[in-house]
């Protein structure tokens, strides 16, 4: 139930939920610690992914933004300012110099993009409702532990199912990027022949 | 008797004027279309353009320039992981967060443009018709609308907008048979300058990621022979032979069809699964279609209508018979 509660938070963070989010979710979001930090630590990977990491890795953003704002809500709007030619310089040259820290985040987001695929599934629905909701009002761990397992039990098959619809992405993806791939390097096997006619670029796609 | 051949004279100066003045107009929208690319490798730009497909959008931008005549280009996506495209002179560099940056030995970048329209449009005019449309208001300029129909059907057109002063893209639309909008690219705004911006002159010094040379071409007697048995007309083999998919490691064999605008390829996988079933996945103008058949996967990845992906996914078949005569000889 945790995990599904991740993934549901890793998807809508990314602002790729199927569902909106729903006033339960927010109400579990805010008094779940744990979820708390598992939503910070999500943030802080987003901004490594995007490479808008701070010079100085601040943790607990949450409790120094409270500081901030208690002392001097305006300190943020400097901030912002700064923050701005940051992102103009951010072209092509950083990027360069900053190659070695792609690999990193390459594992990351496929770790990131299986959570959604696994949550963005039609299968969704599968899974009962009633236990999600409940969670959060009830408050309690218990209830949901032991829902948990029966939950599972009645829907080994459609986990089975889940699976295999996952499977089957990700097949469809390896093939999409392949297609990709597969028309970058095309051309340079395609000016060989060219040479004899013309300098006629062989047709490629349009994206 | 004069007279007539007078007549016949002019009959004739007036048909063979009447023949050259449609030719010339046939020509009209070649010439645009070849101003358009001229205008993409000539000048130096910086243009601002959104790509819209599948409720998606996807702002990108697109500079040009030339610094101590090296021609650079860079091609960035505004949204989401970071995604950018560099061209010098002949070497396009591709620079993902997915996966590590490389470089490839190519012409044109692989980008939101259709290649002709960087290269040579006379490529396409074999399978395709260019005819003039009107001229309308586009990204805050007069444009001319060029149509670019397939020959055959079974495939996607295209509508272009020309800007008519400078001679850019302006717009340009995948359209279905049923004039659909199937993808589109509207630039917002083009910014023409004289020297390269500080940003191409940094590019420019700075080193591009090594080259990945090509993968070696296997023996293609060496495979399993594949047949396509239909495919809309007008596309030829570019490619064939047999790889790994990055993602799933499964071992593919592999072919790519090209008729001078789009690509398509097909796949074929053993996989273990015997129950037979097809799937469609559709992302704008680009189509997949995958279907099992007594433990083949057979896929057909490329832009065009979804049935023109499943109809020439369900005629592929391998070749029975596969002459081995040059294993014998070496044997022997």
């Amino acid at each position: 139930m945790a995990a599904d509660n991740q993934q549901r938070l890793s998807a809508w963070m990314d602002n790729q939920a199927d569902e909106t989010i729903s006033d339960e979710m927010i109400d579990a979001l805010l008094e779940d610690e744990a979820l708390q930090s598992t939503y910070s630590r999500y943030q802080l990977i987003g901004d490594a992914i995007r490479g808008e990491m701070p010079p100085v890795v601040d943790i607990d953003l949450t409790s120094r933004i409270a500081d901030a704002l208690e002392q001097e809500p305006t300190v943020l709007a400097p901030a912002q300012t700064e923050s701005k030619p940051a992102a103009e310089s951010g072209k092509v040259v950083s990027l360069l110099k900053q190659l070695g820290q792609y690999a990193i985040a390459a594992t990351v987001a496929a770790v990131a993009v299986l959570g959604v695929q696994q949550y963005n599934q039609p299968g969704e629905s599968e899974i009962p409702t009633p236990v999600l909701t409940t969670t959060p009002l009830t408050g309690v761990a218990a209830p949901v532990s032991l829902a948990a397992p029966t939950a599972e039990q009645v829907n080994d098959e459609a986990v089975a199912q889940q699976q295999r619809i996952m499977e089957q992405r990700k097949r469809i993806n390896a093939y999409l990027q392949d297609h990709e791939q597969q028309r970058r390097l095309q051309p340079v096997e395609a000016e060989q022949p060219a040479v004899e006619e013309s300098d006629t670029l062989e047709g490629t796609e349009e994206r | 008797m004069t007279r007539t051949l007078f007549r016949s004279v002019v009959g004739g100066l007036l048909i063979l004027l009447t023949i050259s003045h449609a030719k010339g107009a046939d020509k009209a929208p070649e010439l645009l279309l070849q101003r358009m690319s001229d205008a993409f490798r000539q000048e130096s730009y910086v243009i601002s353009m959104v790509q819209n497909f599948g409720g998606r959008i996807e702002p990108l931008r697109l500079e040009h320039g030339f610094v101590d005549g090296h021609e650079i280009s860079h091609l960035s996506y505004l949204n989401g992981p970071l995604r950018d495209i560099v061209r010098k002179d002949g070497t396009v560099s591709y620079l993902e967060s997915e996966r590590p940056a490389y470089s490839l030995k190519a012409r044109q970048m692989d980008g939101p443009i259709p290649k002709p329209f960087l290269g040579d449009i006379s490529a396409i005019s074999e399978n395709y018709r260019f005819v003039m449309g009107g001229k309308s208001r586009t990204a805050g300029r007069i444009a001319q609308l060029v149509r670019i129909t397939p020959t055959e059907p079974d495939r996607y057109g295209l509508l272009v907008w020309s800007d008519v002063e400078t001679g850019f893209l302006l717009r340009a639309d995948v359209i279905s048979r049923e004039g659909d909008i199937v993808e589109q690219l509207q630039v917002v705004s083009i910014r023409l300058m004289d020297e390269p911006s500080e940003h191409l002159q940094s590019i420019a010094a700075s080193q591009l990621p090594q080259t990945v040379p090509q993968p070696e071409r296997r023996d293609t007697e060496d495979l399993v022979e594949w047949n396509v048995g239909w495919m809309p007309a007008g596309f030829e083999l570019v490619n064939q032979d047999q790889h790994r998919l990055a993602l799933t490691n499964d071992v593919v064999d592999y072919m790519m069809f090209s008729d001078g605008l789009i690509k398509f390829s097909v796949y074929i996988n053993k996989v273990e699964s015997q129950e037979e079933r097809g799937s469609l996945v559709t992302r704008g103008a680009l189509s997949l279609f995958s279907l099992i058949n007594s433990g083949v996967e057979i896929t057909v990845v490329g832009r065009m209508p979804p049935e023109t992906a499943q109809r020439i996914a369900e005629t592929v078949y391998p070749v029975v018979e596969k002459p081995r005569n040059k294993g014998l000889p070496n044997a022997g």
